[in-house]
């Protein structure tokens, strides 16, 4: 059996005497040692903390407000057809006032089946006239008498982007005719019927009294309408499927025609 | 064995840097060097005496070590082994080769096998004192010790050939 190691020649001939002073002095660091465990615990503590709710806020928020907005509202008004009465009383169910941008001239310009942020279906239209994001968009005769229409300010150029709202002032419907908004999958007013199609798929094609070529893209009973003319997108519309259909086929008189002289 | 369960810090003290001390001054050879590691072993000991002081005297001799190597490793980065053993000729230590040879074998080992080694050896623990820290059986001490024993001892030979050559 191999014998044991012994290294006991290369201890010190006069080891050197824990002293009281060496002790105070021990439990000195010793104390500051465990000060600095106890905060760095507490900092990652607290770092970790931030990053998971951050993480959370980040990720899941927008998602949330939006979704939030659809299921407090239930599922939405209707357009008033022609002189008819809104579907749904006012008091039927809560409004959700929405999120409004604290300003500046960031926006985003996707165009969604649920509109444009901030400007989302069912969001009621009342902060976002305080904060300046929205105006009426009167146009003479063509604003209808119990139905409100605005068009959206603030970094969007007036009369790119025109909302619709029912009586109890949620918003019921979106639209533009202007190329600057552009759907998740990439089409935009002044895109080809072609791409439109070929982007697509499953897109509805609706008879248009009018002669206009017209589509559909619905993603759980919101809908986006392109309107085609010359083989060219000349406008989208974003709302509930009935609302959309409606408007497309010609069932469904606007409340108001995009303003003049824009 | 002076240190026991339960004792306030302050009854172990004593025991507890002289072991740290003797670690210390085995790997390095040095009396400043060593106190400096024993004082900090026991700074961390008191740190942690909730969860230290039914085991303190073998985790202090492990804490130690590693510090005495963590030296070792400091000073061999701007010195080549050669130089400090020229340089350590003159300061008088009998022992200075073959203490440059366990620091070196020391640094080969495997982590587990260095702590067992610098606690069953170099602390002259127990291989129950050294089982009860590491959480394993007295077996595993002892064929981890002997593994790393053997390497130590072809280091420490391997150096005392070298030596007799020259």
């Amino acid at each position: 059996m191999m014998p044991d190691l012994d290294f006991r020649h290369l201890d010190d001939g006069e080891p050197p005497y824990a002293s009281e002073p060496r002790l105070d002095a021990v439990r000195t660091r010793g104390r500051a040692i465990r000060r600095r465990r106890l905060t760095i615990a507490t900092a990652t503590a607290v770092t970790a903390l931030v990053l998971a709710t951050g993480g959370v806020l980040g990720v899941a928020g927008p998602y949330l407000r939006h979704h939030q907005a659809i299921s407090a509202a239930g599922q939405g008004g209707n357009l008033a057809t022609g002189s008819g009465e809104p579907s749904q009383s006012p008091d039927a169910t809560p409004t959700y006032a929405g999120h409004v941008p604290a300003g500046g001239t960031s926006v985003s310009a996707t165009f969604t089946t649920t509109g444009v942020d901030p400007y989302y279906l069912n969001v009621n239209v009342q902060a976002l006239l305080k904060s300046g994001w929205l105006t009426p968009a009167k146009s003479g005769a063509d604003v209808c008498v119990k139905n409100a229409s605005y068009q959206a300010v603030g970094p969007h150029q007036p009369g790119d982007l025109l909302i619709s709202a029912d009586a109890a002032g949620r918003i019921v419907l979106v639209e533009t005719s202007s190329p600057a908004y552009r759907t998740p999958s990439g089409i935009a007013v002044g895109s080809t019927e072609d791409l439109l199609v070929r982007t697509y798929g499953n897109l509805s094609s609706i008879p248009n009294k009018t002669g206009v070529m017209a589509y559909t893209e619905t993603v759980g009973g919101y809908s986006i309408g392109f309107v085609v003319k010359n083989a060219i997108v000349a406008q989208m519309y974003a709302g509930n499927f009935a609302n959309v259909s409606d408007l497309l086929n010609g069932a469904l008189v606007r409340c108001s025609s995009p303003p003049t002289g824009r | 064995m002076g240190a026991v369960t339960g004792q306030p810090y302050e009854a172990c003290f004593r025991d507890l840097f002289a072991i740290a001390y003797r670690v210390g001054y085995r790997i390095l050879g040095d009396r400043s060097q060593a106190e400096d590691v024993a004082a900090e072993a026991c700074a961390r000991a008191y740190a942690r005496w909730k969860t230290v002081s039914g085991h303190s005297e073998p985790w202090v001799a492990r804490v130690a070590g590693n510090l005495a190597l963590d030296e070792v490793r400091r000073l061999t980065r701007w010195r080549r082994r050669e130089s400090a053993l020229h340089e350590r000729d003159l300061g008088g230590d009998p022992h200075r080769a073959e203490r440059l040879d366990l620091q070196q074998a020391l640094q080969r080992l495997s982590k587990r096998q260095r702590e067992v080694l610098i606690m069953r050896y170099v602390a002259d623990m127990s291989e129950r004192d050294v089982a009860e820290t590491l959480g394993c059986s007295v077996g595993t001490v002892k064929s981890t010790a002997s593994r790393a024993m053997a390497l130590v001892r072809a280091g420490l030979t391997a150096g005392e050939e070298v030596r007799n050559d020259a």
